[in-house]
């Protein structure tokens, strides 16, 4: 059994499927992951399925190692996909280390120009991601699923929602259980807000509000129809959010950065959200814009004359390294922990 | 039945018209689909752990083929 086959599933189901697919990644010629792929592309094709599971193939029992699997069929399926025109294709693991893999094949084709498709029927995270293409940075993961509950969430508002709005990346922000996870001050920023908004008395009735009185569901899938693009306010959120990225020189867009953006916001349905919940946007700005010029002790200030040895003190090294590289010509950065200051030292 | 909270998804990229993604989950046909790929041996048998696993959530027994 060297080609797969498809099964037609009938009658009443627990699963919404319509077929299963059998393949091997062995055949005479040993193991072929990437052949069996492929091949399993081409079928579904030809049996006119639109949605295809596709499962890590002998990584499992067969004693392959996962990510080269992964490797391997994901240039498989990429060639295969470009005419086999299905909707979606999901490759399935249970290896984490497969499953990130695969993720960075994401940051990778980003640098593909030809395979970039126009918003008009991609998905949030597309439409996000062309814009910020234009800025010069890219979602990192855990925006990306961010921005898949947002894409989710748009229809739950409005059937015909077709938009990524300021609104719909607010809810994303608060119902995905964001939690900032590296000491970075704009993410800390960001989590007091996400946090301030989450936790304000009002938060279930503005909620409510948008929703028209639904509870969202919470769903991190591919499962909503085609967004249109961005929403007319929401191009402002994305460049503050993207000029923050800068700030840190980080070429990787945070949902920390987005959340740090909100409070600076001067128009779109999410600052009338904000307003509605009484969040003190004038404070969590402050509390952005401290974040941004970190929090320097004597022994700065920077820049210094050209030429000019210069040390100073940060709570973090978390804190040094953005202005670090903002200053730039930092020679080291050391953290002092457990005394709980930074020395940063260099010349221009 | 819709993929649960411990499910990860991630959007790869998008060629041509199809959208591929990457799927971190220990019971791929919750997720969105029309059909699901089981891994067999070369000779065709379903014993793999996937086959195993979802043989176990359909609870029925399965034809030999």
């Amino acid at each position: 059994m060297d080609r797969p086959f498809g099964l037609k599933v009938s009658g009443e189901n627990i699963f919404p499927l319509d077929h299963i697919i059998v393949a091997t990644a062995f055949d005479e010629k040993g193991a072929r992951p990437e052949a069996a792929a492929e091949a399993v592309v081409r079928l579904a094709a030809d049996l006119g399925i639109r949605r295809l599971l596709q499962p890590l193939l002998g990584s499992g029992d067969g004693g392959l190692d996962s990510i080269e699997t992964a490797v391997k069929m994901w240039g498989a399926i990429k060639r295969a996909a470009r005419s086999a025109g299905l909707d979606t294709i999901t490759i399935t693991t249970q290896s984490e280390a497969a499953f990130e893999r695969l993720c960075a094949f994401g940051t990778d084709s980003i640098q593909e120009q030809g395979e970039r498709q126009s918003s008009e029927a991609g998905s949030a995270e597309t439409a996000v991601s062309e814009f910020l293409d234009g800025q010069g940075v890219t979602p990192d993961e855990e925006l990306r699923r961010l921005l898949l509950l947002a894409g989710n969430l748009g229809p739950q508002r409005n059937p015909d929602h077709g938009q990524v709005s300021t609104s719909l990346m607010l809810f994303a922000l608060v119902e995905s259980g964001w939690k900032a996870t590296n000491e970075s001050p704009l993410d800390k920023a960001g989590q007091t807000f996400v946090d301030a908004v989450h936790g304000s008395a009002r938060y279930m009735e503005v909620q409510n509000t948008y929703f028209d009185g639904r509870e969202p569901k919470i769903s991190f899938g591919i499962e909503s129809p085609p967004v249109r693009g961005l929403s007319v306010n929401a191009p402002a959120l994305l460049k503050t959010a993207c000029d923050l990225a800068k700030l840190e020189h980080e070429h990787f867009l945070r949902p920390g950065h987005v959340a740090a953006a909100f409070p600076s916001q001067s128009r779109g349905r999410a600052l009338t959200h904000l307003l509605d919940l009484g969040i003190d946007l004038r404070r969590m700005k402050e509390l952005v814009d401290l974040a941004v010029q970190g929090d320097e002790q004597p022994g700065g200030p920077f820049p210094q004359p050209t030429g000019a040895v210069r040390e100073s003190v940060h709570a973090s090294a978390a804190t040094t390294r953005p202005i670090a590289r903002r200053v730039g010509g930092c020679c080291y950065v050391i953290d002092l922990h457990p005394t709980g200051c930074t020395v940063m030292r260099g010349t221009n | 039945m819709r993929a649960e909270r411990t499910d990860k998804v991630f959007l790869v990229a998008k060629v041509g018209q199809t959208i591929i993604s990457a799927a971190l989950t220990d019971a791929p046909w919750r997720l969105p689909g029309d059909a699901l790929v089981v891994p067999a041996d070369a000779d065709g048998s379903l014993q793999g752990s996937l086959a195993r696993a979802l043989r176990q959530a359909v609870g029925v027994e399965w034809e030999p083929i």
